[in-house]
């Protein structure tokens, strides 16, 4: 991964006019959650401030405190808007840490294995093919039922629930380096595995990895916040998309869509998003397509 | 033939013990076995009965082979919530979340394949950019966010589809089901439509994946230089290619979404097993915790080897056995 | 004279890629008798491949015929519309790949694939379908053709997959039959089995072979005339045996004095100086320009094919028959 192919990569990349507004989203939102503090009037998270008298507004409605509520306020009286943008928030943090540790754990197990071979190839990739074969929202269910409320805990649900990705494609990649004439001939020079490893199966697993993990990130998301809106997951005072889109559950049937359907629609922006840039990734590293 | 279908229903046995295993000691060495099996408010009595029943003051080892023979005979434990046998109480359930997770599959299927060719096909029509972008949308949005709007637009806004629950049943085989009744498909195609909005994404996009791979390969290039027609090509050669991976991922994804399933059912309060367990974990029922993971590996081992076994039968080259 | 089973004049093939266009096929002209075996032979990248496609009509985009013609049996293929290039494919032309494994659906059985290709151009009956089929096998020398006929593709070696593929090919006995590359990824020793059987078959049924191939010693042995292609155009054309005795291109000399055999044991293989040129940006002028040792001022204009019916040459020094050395 030259300088090179990188920026032929950027420039096949930038052909895909979606692809690039789809990135230019992801920036914007992580632009935006970044300096929420400085752009939403309230903070969501400051239960005492929160005018309970301004509870289920609709948007447009201006509040107590003098500002306009864009997209009107929630059950608590929080304004949709400052909640969705913190929402987002949880919602990045925990698809990408859980995705950088998933990656990490799983990466690591399918790269060790494919190069270790033999019985402990065989025992870890039994172990992930089983995991694999489990679907991965009930996996996370179970965990964060057990674990209890909390980011860690939700966290460990996540890694858990997907790790088993990452090992699966990391050593795919790597078992089929593996196989290749080149490393048969350098594992019987005294060259240290570590050697091999790094400079060889890992490099050549990284494309499918990258690929894996963009949309591992926007399942975790996904399974975040399904797993908030069951009521697991992260405790109602930090309250992220899922819950707030729960919360307003009950107040759908009277027509006071806008508390669920809001937060949805800023979950499922960032969610298509991710997954577009991670297609036109995986339709540029696939070979098979290539002319 | 016959030593691969030994040979894998064998595999599938020990993952079986391997899974009963891995949950008996989740359940009896990691947790207190007493929490989970015994009703925080049950008299000295039933403990004392309960304690005596599973063996809980007998060595771990002994204690797994109780726990196995009772599951072996169905015996689960009682739920706190519902005083009944675990086992009676889900297979109650069952036929709801079968019926749904059925219907959603199929539909998935039948539709997703279709169009997924279709857009492998003719890659660069608009028709085909259309599939492609509802397919992102499908495969994106979190399930529980369609089903509210499925239900705030068919249910609350044109009021044509009940908002939940399900629908009047009729029996067959001494089981009840929806799908036997108009009122039950009312009931039914809402839920059903969200379960398999997920999945028709998918199917879609494995379609068409695989037939753009296929129709670059030298096979569909002989088969055109015989003179075959693109309609005969595509249904002799490119589906029979691609029935291969759409049968493993209908078998996995049948898993997959029965799991899902609990999110659908929370919303339409459909009166399945995926509510049942949400439920129980709200309120603590421990007993059915520990039985539906049991069931649920039970299924999905049944399923994957149902698939292992379809595949060989689909693939030629696999049939000489030995994975 | 017989009417020639096919004429090609000017063919011209271009890729339109991102890049630029590629003109793989750039003014190919040749004909072919009926019975006769002509070897298209050239380097990879030189565009016999892409001939070969153009010929059948199965050029993948981006690339498209830009011009010429090619007459099959009198009947005009270039701009028949699909559906009676269909027609025509399969049953007056027909195509044999490289790889048979890749050529052959490994899920459908044999009897399967040839009924496919027999029912595309006629009704058929499965009885009848399948006595054609194993008459077919049997005729490209396939032992046991009744049982094989039941069999998957992963089940034969190499080179009976290739016979089956063969054997498809001729089920409509077609008048012209192109292979690719047939015998390239195959055991030398089943190559030998292949080209006997060839020459076999090409005789007893009259078909007319192009025999496309990077290997002059496999082409030599088959054919009865010889095309040497460079970059996108016929460089040389004759019947083998005086082409591979007294080659008037200079590339062709190259190839014939780079060949193994040929060479003088102890000394080093000689080899053409310099690279195959790119079809995106082609020298000016002859494309060999730049490689050539009788290279001058004169070849930066593309020579047009001089000689007579019996041989053509492209060039502008072509090397002189010696007479002691003619056939």
């Amino acid at each position: 991964m030259n300088a090179e192919a990188l920026s032929a990569f950027w420039s096949e990349f930038r052909e895909s006019r979606v692809a690039v507004a789809a990135l230019a989203i992801i920036v914007g939102v992580i632009i935006a959650v970044i300096i929420a503090p400085l752009i939403t009037p309230q903070d969501p998270y400051d239960l005492a401030n929160l005018p309970l008298s301004d509870a289920r507004r609709p948007p447009g409605f201006v509040g107590q405190d003098g500002y306009t509520h864009l997209l009107g306020t929630d059950a608590q009286g929080r304004d949709l808007y400052s909640a969705i943008l913190y929402g987002l928030r949880i919602s990045l943090q925990m698809g990408l840490v859980a995705g950088a540790i998933a990656l990490a754990i799983g990466a690591t197990l399918g790269i060790v294995a494919a190069h270790a071979g033999g019985r402990v190839e065989a025992l870890i990739m039994r172990i992930v093919d089983l995991q694999l074969s489990f679907p991965a929202i009930l996996l996370a269910l179970v965990l964060a039922a057990l674990l209890g409320q909390g980011k860690a805990q939700l966290i460990t649900a996540l890694v858990a629930a997907q790790y088993a990705y990452f090992a699966r494609t990391a050593f795919g990649a790597a078992a089929a380096e593996r196989r290749k004439d080149y490393i048969e001939a350098a594992a019987a020079t005294p060259l240290s595995g570590a050697r091999i490893v790094f400079r060889h199966l890992l490099p050549n697993s990284l494309p499918p990895l990258i690929v894996v993990a963009t949309l591992q990130v926007a399942n975790a998301i996904s399974l975040e916040a399904t797993l908030s809106f069951l009521g697991l997951g992260l405790p109602p005072t930090e309250p992220s998309l899922g819950m707030l889109i729960a919360n307003g559950f009950q107040y759908m049937m009277s027509g006071r869509y806008w508390i669920s359907v809001y937060p949805g629609i800023a979950l499922i922006i960032i969610i298509v998003a991710i997954n577009l840039v991670g297609d036109q990734i995986r339709d540029q590293l696939n070979p098979r397509l290539r002319r | 033939m016959l030593g691969f279908v030994i040979q894998r229903v064998l595999q599938a046995a020990l993952v079986m013990v391997a899974m009963s295993a891995l949950v008996f000691v989740g359940v009896y060495a990691v947790g207190n076995p007493i929490d989970v099996l015994i009703s925080p408010d049950a008299t000295q009595d039933i403990r004392a009965a309960t304690i005596a029943r599973y063996g809980l003051d007998r060595p771990l080892y002994e204690q797994y082979f109780t726990f196995l023979g009772n599951i072996l005979s169905g015996d689960m434990g009682r739920s706190f919530v519902f005083g009944m046998p675990v086992l009676q109480l889900i297979m109650q359930r069952l036929p709801a979340t079968l019926e749904l997770t059925l219907v959603a599959v199929i539909a998935a299927t039948l539709a997703g394949v279709p169009l997924g060719i279709y857009a492998g096909y003719r890659p660069d029509s608009p028709a085909a950019k259309t599939i492609m972008a509802v397919s992102i949308l499908g495969f994106s949005v979190p399930t529980f966010w369609v089903g509210l709007i499925l239900i705030l637009f068919f249910a609350v806004h044109l009021g044509w589809l009940p908002a939940g629950s399900r629908g009047a049943t009729r029996s067959l085989f001494g089981v009840e089901w929806s799908v036997l009744t108009l009122d039950g498909w009312k009931h039914l195609i809402l839920p059903a439509t969200n379960l398999a909005l997920f999945k028709l994404a998918m199917m879609i996009r494995l379609a068409r994946a695989g037939t753009r791979e296929i129709m670059l390969t030298d096979t569909i290039k002989f088969a055109r230089a015989a003179g075959l027609s693109e309609a005969t090509i595509l249904r002799r050669h490119v589906l029979k290619l691609i029935s291969i991976p759409i049968v493993t991922v209908f078998g996995l994804e049948f898993g997959s979404t029965l799991a899902f399933a609990v999110v659908t059912e929370t919303i339409f309060s459909w009166p399945g097993v995926g509510k049942l367990i949400i439920d129980s974990i709200a309120q603590l029922d421990r007993p059915v915790m520990v039985a539906y993971l049991i069931l649920i590996a039970f299924l999905f081992v049944t399923i994957n080897l149902a698939i292992d076994l379809v595949y060989a039968l689909l693939d030629p080259r696999l049939r000489r056995g030995a994975a | 004279m017989t009417a020639p089973v096919l004429e090609v004049s000017n063919l011209a093939t271009h890729f339109f890629t991102k890049a630029g266009v590629v003109k793989a096929v750039d003014g190919v002209s040749f004909w072919l008798a009926p019975g006769e075996v002509l070897g298209l032979v050239g380097e990879s990248g030189s565009g016999k491949s892409v001939t070969g496609f153009s010929l059948i009509g199965l050029v993948d985009p981006p690339g498209r015929i830009v011009s010429g013609s090619v007459r099959l049996e009198d009947r005009e293929l270039v701009g028949l519309p699909n559906d009676a290039l269909r027609r025509v494919r399969g049953r007056r032309i027909a195509m044999v790949f490289q790889d048979p494994m890749m050529t052959l659906n490994p899920v459908l059985t044999i009897a399967d694939q040839m009924r496919l290709a027999i029912a595309a151009h006629e009704p058929v009956s499965r009885s009848a379908a399948r006595a054609r089929s194993i008459a077919a096998l049997a005729t490209v020398g396939l032992p046991d053709p009744a049982r094989r006929l039941d069999a998957y593709p992963h089940q034969f070696s190499g080179g009976m997959r290739q016979r089956v593929a063969i054997a498809i090919a001729l089920l409509h006995r077609p008048a012209v039959i192109i292979a690719d590359e047939p015998t390239t990824a195959l055991d030398v020793s089943i190559q030998a089995q292949i080209l006997a059987e060839m020459r076999h078959l090409v005789s007893e049924l009259g078909t007319a072979l192009i025999w496309i191939s990077h290997d002059l010693a496999v082409v030599s042995a088959l054919s009865h005339r010889i095309a040497v292609m460079y970059a996108g155009r016929i460089v040389e054309e004759g019947p083998t045996a005086l082409v591979l005795a007294a080659p008037r291109h200079p590339y062709t000399r190259g190839l014939l004095d780079s060949l193994p055999s040929r060479a003088e044991p102890g000394r080093d293989l000689r080899q053409i100086p310099g690279q195959t040129p790119s079809l995106l940006s082609p020298p000016e002028g002859c494309p060999f320009r730049p490689r050539c040792p009788r290279a001058s001022t004169a070849c930066l204009v593309m020579p047009e094919p001089t000689g007579d019916m019996v041989r053509q040459a492209r060039c502008h020094h072509p090397l002189v028959l010696n007479p002691a050395e003619a056939a």
